[in-house]
């Protein structure tokens, strides 16, 4: 052995046959069909865009007064920072539809049955955490939209019995919109948020690992591959090509900007962005207490859905209601967010 | 031979819990009385309502019959005049906070976010609204409006 080698082994006593275990964890060969590749995309993409989210910071200031000119500052001067904020805005786009379809095959191959259920919510609460990035990082930029989506969106939270009022405030840093609250949609955007997504991606994988990858219900096969280096190569061509689409993408389409935020005034023509499509929908459609408490009980149904599937399955035994349920679930979602963005 | 053991144990296992009682809850206490005040550092400060007079402009640059926005920085506010009176209601949507629009051909008040839509009256006629527009008091002095709104004086913390 060379003496670099044992200079670091004497100072990190790990025995590298040790590692190599847990790096070939033997994963089942349904594993392979790319749709299962889903889980690693969004980990993928959370790594851009703690990258690129970590360049704008170097820019970015979060402050009312200062915010709008320092994200046209990155947009149009700033050198390469057109590339920066288009990889970072397309890469939370992506997020959003990477995390949707993973959760779909998760649900539709049944995935999060006993013993999974704990990392279906989990998931769910990824999903969320998602959202809560995607909110907090449009409210940045602050622009019409910026402005509009943080005054309906923290209203929501005021419509809440006893806890609204308190927790509006405290989201807010004061009973209005005011400066107090864009440092505090940085601060969880910067700094919360990716603490905790981090953290629950890191128990999320670990739960996989421990339960190993669900078996498919109806696969025969009972061959294997080693996680290191098979699946990882799978997902890194994954992950490469996701980034040469981004970089197309950003090239054709780089960022722009809408108006400067006016506090005194809401634009005509003003909608969230298309992943928040059914919720708008919805609240347009519906009385104020039916749009939030509805909101409540879809969230609430996502969260404890194995355990209502492992209820129907008691009651109706081998009815596929999950299946019915599930897919009249997620028609209805479509539909809305489709209905939205055609009829506006 | 168990029952001398467990006989041995209960007093020292007596002590030990009330030992671990003791430093269970007065961690949990010490700890908690910490992350209240955490909490509180976050919590802003709200201060009591105070209506004060702000000037809102002139009678005349109301139209007759008809509605003038007018951006104070207390907020937004819908001035409309009638034959008899002058009246103030407030330009915030009550279902989620935008900001309303007058339309002068439909006669009514047009929310952009969720197409909630008023009356003259503030009154809700179509859409996701639960409440009337709020009324806002008005003064009239020598011509000279005065809307009665919530001071923003020290709000800025
Ligand atoms: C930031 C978001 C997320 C990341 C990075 C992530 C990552 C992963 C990865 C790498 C796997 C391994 C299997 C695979 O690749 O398909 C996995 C499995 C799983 N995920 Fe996620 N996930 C996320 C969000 C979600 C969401 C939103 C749900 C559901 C609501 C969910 C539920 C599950 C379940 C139940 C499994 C176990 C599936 C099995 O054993 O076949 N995850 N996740
Ligand atoms: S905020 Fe006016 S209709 Fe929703």
């Amino acid at each position: 052995m060379n003496r670099a080698t044992r200079w670091v082994e004497e100072r990190i006593p790990v025995d590298p046959e040790s590692l190599r275990k847990p790096l070939r964890e033997p994963l089942p060969v349904h594993m392979k069909t790319w749709i299962f590749c889903l889980g690693g995309t969004p980990a993928i993409l959370f790594c851009v865009l703690v990258a690129t989210g970590i360049l704008l910071t170097f820019y970015y200031v979060p402050s009312p007064t200062l915010a709008y000119a320092s994200v046209s500052n990155i947009t149009f001067k700033v050198r390469m920072g057109w590339l920066v904020r288009g990889i970072h805005r397309g890469a939370s786009q992506l997020m959003i539809v990477a995390v949707l379809l993973h959760m779909i095959r998760v649900f539709f191959t049944r995935a999060y049955r006993k013993p999974r259920e704990l990392n279906w919510v989990l998931g769910v609460a990824l999903f969320m955490i998602t959202l809560t990035f995607a909110f907090t990082g449009y409210s940045l930029v602050y622009d019409q939209l910026s402005y509009w989506a943080t005054i309906v969106g923290t209203n929501m939270i005021a419509v809440l019995p006893v806890i609204g009022k308190p927790l509006l405030y405290m989201l807010r840093g004061g009973p209005n919109v005011n400066p107090n609250t864009l440092s505090r949609f940085y601060d969880f955007h910067i700094v919360v948020l990716p603490a905790m997504m981090a953290l629950f991606i890191v128990a999320h994988l670990g739960l996989v690992r421990l339960h190993s990858v669900a078996p498919l219900p109806d696969d025969p096969r009972r061959e294997t591959y080693p996680f290191f280096p098979d699946h990882v190569l799978r997902e890194a061509i994954v992950g490469l090509l996701l980034l040469i689409g981004l970089l197309n993408y950003v090239m054709f389409f780089p960022p722009t900007i809408g108006a400067l935020a006016t506090p005194g005034i809401t634009p005509g023509h003003i909608r969230p962005e298309w992943y928040f499509f059914p919720t708008y929908r919805w609240l347009k459609m519906t009385s104020l207490a039916v749009g939030i408490g509805g909101s409540i009980v879809y969230v609430t149904g996502l969260f404890l859905w194995p355990f209502i599937d492992a209820m129907l399955e008691r009651i109706a035994p081998r009815r596929n209601l999950w299946l019915i349920i599930g897919t009249a679930f997620y028609m209805m979602t479509i539909v809305f967010m489709v209905w939205e963005a055609i009829v506006g | 031979m168990e029952a001398l053991s467990q006989t041995a144990t209960v007093p020292r296992s007596r002590r030990e819990f009330m030992a671990n009682m003791i430093l269970g809850v007065g961690t949990t206490l010490g700890l908690g009385s910490l992350a209240f005040r955490f909490l509180e550092y976050l919590y802003p400060v709200v201060l009591p309502i105070k209506l004060v007079e702000i000037p809102a402009g002139n009678v005349n640059e109301i139209p007759p019959n008809g509605v003038r926005l007018v951006h104070l920085p207390e907020g937004p506010v819908m001035l409309e005049k009638t034959d008899n009176e002058v009246r103030a209601l407030s330009a915030i949507c009550t279902h989620l906070g935008c900001i309303i629009a007058w339309h002068p051909k439909a006669k009514e008040f047009i929310c952009p976010c969720h197409g909630g839509r008023y009356d003259f009256n503030g009154n809700v006629v179509f859409g996701p609204p639960p409440r009337p527009l709020e009324k806002i008091q008005v003064k009239l002095r020598d011509g000279q409006v005065f809307v009665l709104m919530q001071s923003i004086k020290e709000e800025k913390v």
